[in-house]
């Protein structure tokens, strides 16, 4: 199986897809401490009336990090989210946050304005006549 | 207190740390040597006794982990995983025959090691920093 990337962006920069495209979010962070485990976590999300970071698609992914004494480890992992139909618009951003850590979870910035969605662009191809007859 | 004949020598090679967290699997290494004696390796356990300083020492909890130690080397290893906070004294002893778990009666203790004070303390949380989305693009499989 292959996997083929297609316009790797880092932020602040703009990635456009269609729904049921899969964007890969790749994040990273520095760790200090015990051997811990716990998940990655990534969302896709919009402004709303109500939630200024709706989310519309999420996904994580577990990791784990072994005992880490200063100066601690650096920590590089991703996850993949499907964009789910019924949305367009240049008005989604992403964040991650570790879960499932001891204590309280840690989020990234919200990196707003920066996955534009387009609707799937219907294509035509191969037209041609194949045949014709008199009636 | 268990009756006790000295003819085991009982040396500890990886003893445990004087500190370490619940949860947590520690290793004891050494060798058990029998003086003058020909035969099968004696039972090692290490024998753990929880301190609490509200109790008298003889209604302590006390626990029994195994080891198995190796013919003709005599090496052995005991994994000993605390699940409580607090302080813990930990002797390697032998014994000439496996002790009934839970242990009943006063079983004979052939040898003994030097104790080991071990600290459970809780686990300090881990620090993270710079948590960061680095970038993103479009797979396909």
């Amino acid at each position: 199986m292959v996997t083929k990337r297609v316009g790797l962006v880092a932020p602040p920069g703009v990635l456009t897809v269609s729904p049921g495209d899969v964007i890969r979010v790749t994040s990273e962070f520095d760790y200090t401490g015990p051997a811990v485990s716990g998940k990655i976590y990534s969302a896709l999300y919009h402004p709303t009336f109500l939630d200024p970071h709706d989310e519309i698609a999420r996904n994580s992914k577990d990791f784990s990090i072994t005992d880490s004494p200063p100066p601690g480890k650096h920590f590089t992992g991703y996850v993949d989210l499907t964009v789910p139909e019924g949305y367009s618009g240049s008005d989604f951003g992403l964040y991650t946050k570790l879960i499932g850590i001891p204590g309280a979870d840690i989020f990234s910035p919200y990196y707003d304005n920066i996955i534009e969605i387009v609707g799937a662009v219907p294509e035509f191809s191969n037209l041609v006549i194949t045949s014709y007859v008199k009636r | 207190m268990p009756e006790h004949l000295d003819i085991v020598k009982i040396e500890i090679t990886t003893p445990l740390p004087e500190e370490g967290y619940p949860d947590t699997t520690y290793k004891i290494e050494g060798s058990v040597k029998m003086f003058d004696a020909v035969g099968a390796p004696p039972f090692v356990y290490a024998q753990v006794q929880k301190k609490e300083w509200y109790k008298p020492e003889v209604v302590e909890e006390v626990t029994y982990e195994r080891g198995f130690p190796i013919p003709v080397t005599g090496k052995f290893t005991i994994e000993w995983r605390p699940d409580k906070l607090g302080t813990y004294e930990v002797t390697v002893v032998a014994t000439p025959a496996p002790l009934p778990l839970p242990v009943i009666g006063v079983p004979p203790i052939t040898g003994e090691s030097d104790m080991m004070k071990f600290s459970a303390v809780e686990k300090p949380a881990g620090e993270y920093s710079n948590l960061k989305i680095t970038s993103y693009e479009k797979v396909t499989v």
